[in-house]
């Protein structure tokens, strides 16, 4: 009995460990270096690193593709690294994600990486998906040496004398961000940056000029490639502002494609967001009978078919009287005996007198009538409630 | 003073015409005359809704001074201006304010939203199929009346 017991003691693995927080479940935890076999781990760290790998993924396409950075666009170019627990900004860079790319090919992060997946994750295979190799980023480097030196000559080629402010900028120094101040709104600054510069920003990517280095395939979802992309390489044999040449939305190629690129982008996000009404009314509201009728009628009036008006003189609508108790068709009944008894006493007087005139029919009404007796209104609730007790 | 959003009806043909044309909407039909003070607030608060409620009413003022509407004035039993008649699909809608009378509004509104909650209550009661709603306004916004019989 008593060995028993000790194993039972040695089986009881009671270690319970510290509590810490898992950044991959996001919640804390006394489990130890065993949390992370847990099934439940397993699950929410394949989804993790997936949605860092997207990530990736975008600034590898910057990688292929470098692209000018404007000052305006840096506040969203900007990265969050999962590993390394900082955020990526590119202050004062003059390419997309350069400093992101230069973040994820240094040593420091590769550390990271391992630190991570050796905590978190089972295996360690997969550290180089989340890492740029020093190859890549030295083409990267020579890519943009290229890019600028391209760009740098072509403005010299294009821009007339009074832009030598832009000529010095454009060089390939970095560009400050300029803040246009409300004092300044009135005068007239000249361009950070050419006409034919690439014009960037995070959620859709247009580009125009004829620098164009990107396939259409190499172009990262959600940005309005196709279009964009063709525009561009019919720009480079027609030309551009300042050669005078159409602009891009009037070419009528182009503008075929972007119409019908547009409408049918329009008709999804219609058919998607929008639903379709149904013409249906509720078949019991009221008045629904007659509704349908007078529509049928009225088409058939457009059209100019004749139609038998039910609209006589003496057409009153469906209307319950105030001191009628009973239906409405009573009311109605009732409301026509008054009405010809009031015409009969009418003409009877008329030709008696023509200066005598009943101004108040219901006297005379009351005359013939049985006397009524009058009594004070009460509700129907009242009565319900008086007649309950 | 003929309202510029508002019709003005005069003749029982008109009054018939727009009973019949309005179809699937709430037809309110103001009856009062112009001299009157408490009718031309009324029909401020009316012209100034008449928009909002484009959508699922009609408003349209009668002449009650008009000899062909006076037909009208009797069948509704019509006694204080001004009165306001709600319709939907040429059948009467009756509205329970706590008052007296059910058939109709006497008096006017205390503000324009007062008049929407009103006709939205009226469309939609008429659009599950009752003939009577509730009001939906406090009793210190609803205009007091004393309905009298035969003016006795």
């Amino acid at each position: 009995m008593e060995e028993k017991n000790t194993k039972k003691e040695k089986k009881k693995p009671s270690k319970k460990s510290e509590f810490e927080f898992c950044k991959v479940c996001r919640f804390h935890h006394d489990q130890g270096p065993r949390h992370k076999y847990f099934p439940r781990h397993k699950d929410l760290l394949s989804a993790f690193l997936n949605r860092f790998r997207s990530k990736i993924a975008d600034v590898r396409f910057f990688l292929k593709n470098p692209i000018f950075l404007r000052p305006q666009e840096e506040s969203q170019n900007r990265v969050w690294c999962v590993f390394c627990d900082e955020d990526i900004v590119e202050l004062g860079s003059s390419f997309a994600c350069s400093k992101a790319i230069n973040h994820f090919a240094s040593s420091e992060h590769r550390k990271n990486i391992k630190q991570f997946l050796w905590k978190h994750g089972p295996s360690m295979d997969c550290v180089d998906d989340f890492q740029i190799s020093d190859a890549d980023v030295a083409k990267w480097v020579r890519k943009c040496t290229a890019l600028g030196n391209k760009d740098a000559s072509s403005c010299r080629g294009q821009l007339s004398g009074t832009s030598s402010d832009i000529h010095n900028k454009l060089e390939f120094e970095k560009v400050q961000t300029h803040y246009i101040s409300p004092n300044d709104l009135n005068d007239v600054k000249p361009l950070l940056y050419n006409t034919n510069e690439y014009q960037i920003s995070h959620s859709g990517v247009t580009h125009y000029g004829s620098h164009l280095n990107v396939d259409a395939s190499h172009l990262p979802p959600g940005v309005i490639g196709m279009t964009s992309t063709s525009s561009s390489h019919s720009s480079d044999s027609i030309g551009n502002v300042h050669s005078g040449a159409p602009p891009p939305w009037l070419n009528p190629n182009d503008a075929n494609i972007f119409s019908g690129q547009l409408s049918q982008t329009d008709m999804t996000r219609v058919q998607e967001k929008i639903p379709v009404k149904t013409s249906k009314l509720n078949p019991h509201r009221v008045g629904a009978a007659w509704a349908e009728r007078r529509k049928i009628e009225m088409e058939m009036e457009k059209r100019g078919l004749a139609v038998d008006s039910n609209t006589d003189a003496d057409w009153l609508p469906n209307f319950g009287r105030v001191w009628q108790s009973g239906t409405r068709k009573d009311s109605r009944k009732e409301f026509d005996k008054e009405k010809r008894k009031l015409v009969v006493k009418t003409e009877s007087i008329s030709t008696e007198s023509e200066e005598r005139r009943v101004v108040k029919t219901e006297s005379i009404s009351m005359e013939s009538e049985e006397p009524v007796q009058i009594q004070p209104y009460v509700s129907k609730r009242a009565r319900k409630e008086k007649s309950g007790d | 003073m003929e309202s510029v959003l508002l019709p003005t009806l005069t003749k029982k043909e008109e009054i018939d015409r727009i009973i019949n044309n309005t179809i699937d909407k709430v037809l309110v039909l103001r009856f009062g005359r112009t001299s009157d003070e408490n009718c031309l607030l009324l029909d401020d608060i009316l012209e100034k809704s008449a928009r909002d409620v484009s959508k699922f009413a009609t408003v349209a003022l009668v002449d009650v001074d008009s000899d062909q509407v006076q037909v009208y004035v009797n069948y509704f039993d019509i006694t204080l201006f001004p009165s306001t008649v709600f319709f939907f699909n040429a059948h009467h809608m009756k509205l329970d304010s706590g008052t007296a009378d059910h058939t109709k509004w006497v008096g006017k509104f205390h503000e324009k939203q007062d008049f929407i909650d009103v006709v939205e209550v009226i469309f939609r009661g008429a659009m599950k199929g009752k003939m009577i709603v509730h009001c939906p306004l406090p009793p210190e916004r609803i205009p007091k009346y004393q309905l009298l019989y035969k003016d006795v």
